[in-house]
């Protein structure tokens, strides 16, 4: 006996259908969202709005991040004067200038320079500048360009300098002129105008001097920071990186370990570097800050996906009765997911495209805000990788932001929405599985944006709370309104004030994820400012009483005792002056410390602190700006070699109290167990160390010693400088209001390029705004409507408008405002470590006023067509 | 003919304040295939909550609908959308019809959902046979309401279903468009052989079926069929 026909059965032969493919379902899904979401009009901008601002972030870092790659692979060469480089802390040996004849293939070409930082003095000024002591032919590869003169007017038997233009101004001095350098007095013969490789990190302007005169200015001492380098050029330049691992090996160097961190040129005692080595510091180091560039620009996107998932939902519930319909049509709960989802994707993949447009668009803008910080020229241009990245975010969050209200509404009863009843939600499991899939691909990509585990996650943990508290504050401060809006009633304040805040307090246009996606936007911008207030704090003058205003280094045994002598005459008998003794870490406990992960950043700090040269000292009893954190104070006399480490020096290179630190001093090998851990406030600019050792460790080492002049008046400053750099050539003597200046200027672009990015995520949270307005605007019509026939005018209603956007930016941005304190805190006190921290309350009310004047105009804005409508048609509609 | 739908102890409770709330109580009917049924009674009786059981647009509380002999209770949501899309259509009140989409996207939607080749004719002869082959790209809110409520019909037909719902469908229309309409509908259902379920409160529509089943409070009161 056969059963009733099943639907498949039936469906068919009788009749045209047949069974449909994937193909042909999923084009039926396709038309069917594009169906829907055509008549939703000016919704559907601000949906694309929230995915492309979201998107344009990310890929103007990426663009930007592309194009300063091309720029270092088209001028590393030139950055490194040649193919390939060698440089050591020495003089070459006679061995060392055999192995390199040996190793280069015919042809090659060389040059020699030395480059040390050292003190250029005029009129009584002196300052630091970076020197170069150039062979004639420098640089092999690129050019100098100079404002006069030439380059071979520095090989004359008289001393002659070219100089970066910094200098003439610090000086006072015009080309022509002449400054002192050592010894010797050197003519300007132009100013440079174009030098390949200069570091935007150096602290002073660059000088060019022959080689011939580098001993005759008696700079050159041993205690001096300076570089020997040989620059080599090859007839076949692709043969750089076999010559360089040839030249290796003919030097016994260790082979180039291609997962090792690169620590530039001044890490080891003899290094060999090819142009693709530089390329790979210099990408690394930019990298480093574009990880603060990534995770805002990530934070744009969140608030991005905020906006999709409210407006999804706004647009599911205009769709109600569509979505009923569709399955009274036959659609069943997967079709409606599929349409829905089909909608978010598309919404994602072309917003993502507009987006991923405008980021590469944006990008030269990024490029122009951090040129000042960057060691290459960028050119504009178009990176499919970031762009394809753009388009793959935006459809990610965009699909991830709508899955919630989609999931939602799907089972939903047709019958129950055909009734007019909303529904509550779905099944518990689907949502707790998108919202913990969302979370975890929100610490996972901040993690890989951040190459950090602590610092994108948790910037990720810190937003979250945010939401949830701005979220949560949101709704309790909804009575408090309508208090408000009742006392002012008493006060017989005006109607629109009272309406407004009414309005708003009544929650009625669902303004809690527009009041979060903005908040959070000011809590980003909060927790920039308060940064920037704790730098500001760290290096600010007036705290500053007392403070170091110049740094000696490099002063010799038998300088010491003259430099305390000149310093006294000068009225200054209680200068601080500490032994230097250089030092490398071979090993922490029985860890190598050259070994070690450097997969994430924390790994990579840890490996680059204890693989960089180390710079060890000793003292009899703890500067006025340290104190012991753990631990107990060594034992000066004693016989036991004892380490004291900074607190956070010590957790960098994984180091804990009583393990044993071995350490390579100039060639003898020492242990010592550390026995104490410090905390010292580095803004002090008092010769502090991360690594204090036991006098015995060092005896015998040759040391430089390091001097800090204390609190100066300007003319004093400069008159104590110029007499140390008449008296010790070889000295180096540095200003530390230059410096901190420097330091600031450094940070203050990085620090533009960040808020430049952040820009987007306060973009993204109006446009939520616009969505929350767009998505009341029937309400709001029909209740302006009514206010018009009881006999309000339009200023009224505008008015009401503007009082109840305004208060809504205020108490989102007050909210934002106020975790800011706490999230700059953590940042400021937590991750960087900073000693200072301070709360800059008028620029976080500036930053309340100017969120709320926006969020006013973008909600009026946004509401214009409740303006224009005539009450009639409205009243009609309704 | 065989009953195309049967139904027993048929009940729907919802929820209301801290008890209970029943719409349909222990109803039980069938239908035979071709049958024209008018589902009378007054305002919350249950009429339209028995009609959206009875095409599984919910769940009810209590007893079994089967059509085609297939209880309703026993299928998963994929063959019961097909059962909907394919051997049943639907005519509402206020027509229901997709805002954004024209007439002719609205009543390809059902035959585009049931995988039927050459829907876009389909669909336009439809839109022809009720008189709308000029307002193919019309949106609805472009159409008046008789003209939407034809279109509904046109998409309610447009799988050649074996039941046809009908819920008030000239509830919202003037004397002279609601005869209009009605004498349509008839015209269409006989001419294709469907069962067809409608509800109504205007005896003079109700006159025109075949059965009438009478409901009060949520149960079958009168279940008379025309001499």
């Amino acid at each position: 006996m056969s059963g009733p026909p099943t639907v498949a059965e039936d469906a068919a032969p009788d009749g045209p259908r047949a069974p449909a493919g994937r193909g042909v379902v999923l084009r039926l899904y396709a038309r069917l969202a594009w169906w829907l979401l055509r008549g939703q009009g000016a919704k559907v901008w601000i949906l694309l709005a929230c995915v492309a601002l979201g998107v344009a972030g990310r890929v103007c870092v990426g663009t930007f991040m592309a194009r300063f790659g091309e720029a270092l692979a088209r001028e590393s060469r030139s950055m490194l004067g040649g193919d390939l480089e060698l440089s050591a802390n020495h003089p070459f040996t006679v061995e060392e200038l055999a192995a390199v004849d040996t190793a280069l293939p015919a042809g090659a070409r060389r040059v020699r320079y030395v480059s040390l930082v050292t003190m250029a003095a005029a009129n009584g000024r002196a300052r630091p500048v970076d020197l170069r002591a150039v062979e004639p032919g420098y640089p092999l590869a690129g050019a100098v360009v100079l404002s006069a003169g030439s380059m071979t007017e520095l090989d004359g038997p008289a001393p002659a300098v070219a100089v970066g233009a910094d200098l003439l101004r610090q000086l006072e001095v015009a080309p022509g002129a002449h400054i002192a350098i050592g010894h010797i007095e050197a003519r300007i013969v132009g100013t440079i105008l174009a030098e390949p490789g200069v570091s935007p990190l150096a602290f002073g302007p660059r000088v060019l001097l022959g080689r011939a005169q580098l001993d005759a200015a008696g700079i050159a001492g041993s205690g001096s920071r300076l570089r020997h380098a040989l620059q080599v050029v090859l007839v076949d330049p692709t043969a750089a990186e076999a010559v360089a691992s040839a030249l290796r090996q003919a030097l016994k160097l260790p082979a180039r370990d291609k997962n090792a961190l690169d620590l530039g040129p001044n890490a080891a005692a003899l290094t060999v570097r090819t142009s693709r080595d530089v390329q790979s510091q210099l990408a690394g180091m930019i990298d480093r800050f574009a990880d603060f560039l990534r995770l805002v620009s990530l934070i744009a996107l969140l608030l991005g996906g905020i906006g999709v998932a409210s407006l999804v939902r706004g647009l599911i519930h205009d769709q109600l009765e569509s979505i009923a319909t569709l399955r009274v049509l036959g659609g069943t709960r997967a079709t409606v997911l599929a349409v829905f989802l089909l909608q978010a994707l598309g919404i994602g993949v072309v917003g993502g495209l507009v987006g991923a447009l405008a980021g590469e668009g944006l990008q030269a803008l990024l490029a122009m805000l951090a040129a000042g910080a960057l060691p290459v020229t960028i050119a504009p241009g178009f990176d499919p990788g970031a762009t394809a990245l753009g388009v793959a975010l935006g459809a990610a969050v965009a699909v991830l932001a709508a899955a919630l209200p989609i999931a939602a509404i799907a089972p939903a009863s047709p019958l129950a929405i055909l009734r007019g009843a909303v529904p509550a939600g779905g099944a518990r499991w689907p949502v707790l599985l998108i919202g913990l899939t969302g979370a975890l691909a929100c610490a996972g990509l901040a993690a890989y944006e951040t190459h950090s585990l602590v610092l994108g996650p948790g910037a990720i943990l810190v937003l979250a709370l945010a939401a949830g508290l701005i979220a949560g504050g949101g709704v309790l401060l909804r009575r408090p309104l309508l208090i408000a809006g009742r006392a002012l009633e008493a006060l017989r304040a005006p109607f629109a004030l009272r309406h407004g805040l009414a309005n708003l307090g009544r929650g009625t246009h669902r303004p809690v994820a527009a009041l979060t996606a903005i908040g959070l936007a000011a809590l980003l911008f909060g927790t920039l400012l308060v940064y920037r207030a704790a730098l500001l704090a760290e290096f600010d003058p007036p705290s500053r009483a007392g403070i170091t205003s110049l740094f000696v280094i490099d002063l010799q045994d038998d300088q010491v005792d003259e430099a305390r002598s000149l310093l006294a005459a000068r009225g200054l008998p209680a200068v601080d002056i500490s032994p230097l003794v250089k030092a490398r870490l071979r090993a922490v406990g029985t860890e190598d410390a050259a070994r070690g992960p450097a997969r994430t950043r924390e790994e990579e700090r840890g490996r680059f602190m204890r693989g960089r040269e180390q710079n060890l000292s000793w003292r009899a009893t703890l500067g006025e700006d340290e104190h012991v954190v753990a631990g107990t104070w060594m034992e000066p006399v004693g016989t036991q070699l004892e380490a004291s480490l900074e607190e956070r020096f010590a957790k960098r290179i994984g180091a804990r109290l009583g393990e044993k630190l071995r350490l390579d001093v100039q060639g003898v090998e020492v242990e010592a167990t550390v026995t104490s851990l410090r905390r010292v406030s580095w803004t002090s600019f008092r010769p502090n160390f991360f690594i204090l050792v036991s006098p015995l460790a060092l005896a015998g080492a040759p040391a430089t010693w390091v001097a800090a002049v204390p609190d100066l008046e300007p003319a004093a400053k400069q008159a104590v400088q110029a007499d140390l750099t008449r008296a010790f050539p070889n000295v180096t003597v540095f200003d530390v209001q230059q410096m901190v200046h420097h330091i600031l200027d450094l940070v203050e672009r990085i620090a533009t390029a960040v808020r430049f990015i952040a820009l987007f995520a306060l973009a993204a949270g109006l446009a939520v705004l616009t969505g929350m307005a767009l998505a009341s605007a029937r309400a709001r019509r029909a209740d302006a409507a009514l206010l018009a026939v009881l006999g309000a005018r339009r200023g009224t209603v505008v008015a009401a408008l503007l009082v109840e956007f305004a208060a809504l930016g205020a108490i989102a941005a007050a909210l934002g405002a106020a975790l800011a304190t706490g999230s700059g805190w953590l940042l400021v006190s937590g991750f960087f470590g900073m000693g200072h921290f301070a709360v800059p309350w008028l620029q976080l009310v500036g930053l309340v006023a100017v969120v709320a004047a926006l969020c006013a105009v973008t909600g009026v804005l946004a509401c214009r067509q409740v303006l224009t409508a005539k009450p009639l048609t409205v009243l009609r509609e309704a | 003919m065989g009953d195309v739908l049967a139904i027993e102890g048929l009940g729907k409770r919802y929820p209301s304040g801290d008890g209970e709330l029943t719409v349909l109580a222990e109803v039980t009917f069938s239908v035979a295939a071709g049958e024209c049924v008018a589902v009378v009674g007054p305002s919350g009786s249950g009429k339209s909550t028995l009609l959206g059981l009875v095409a599984g647009l919910d769940t009810p509380s209590s007893g079994r609908v089967l059509v085609e002999g297939r209880d309703l209770a026993l299928i998963g949501d994929r063959e019961l959308s097909a059962l909907r899309g394919r051997r049943m259509g639907f005519v509402f009140q206020s027509y229901r019809l997709l805002p954004a989409l024209t007439a002719e996207e609205n009543v390809r939607v059902p035959l585009d959902l049931a995988g039927v080749r050459g829907a876009r004719s389909v669909a336009r002869d439809l839109l022809a046979e009720v008189g709308l082959g000029a307002r193919l790209g019309h949106l609805p809110a472009q159409l008046s309401g008789g003209e939407q409520q034809r279109v509904a019909l046109a998409r309610a037909l447009a799988p050649a279903p074996a039941l046809l719902f009908a819920d008030e469908p000239t509830g919202n229309l003037d004397t002279a468009t609601g005869d209009a309409m009605a004498e349509l509908l008839f015209r269409l259902v006989r001419a294709r052989g469907a069962t067809c379920i409608y509800v109504t409160h205007e005896q003079r529509l109700a006159a025109r079926a075949g059965r009438v089943i009478a409901l009060r409070d949520g149960r079958v009161v009168e279940d008379r069929r025309a001499s």
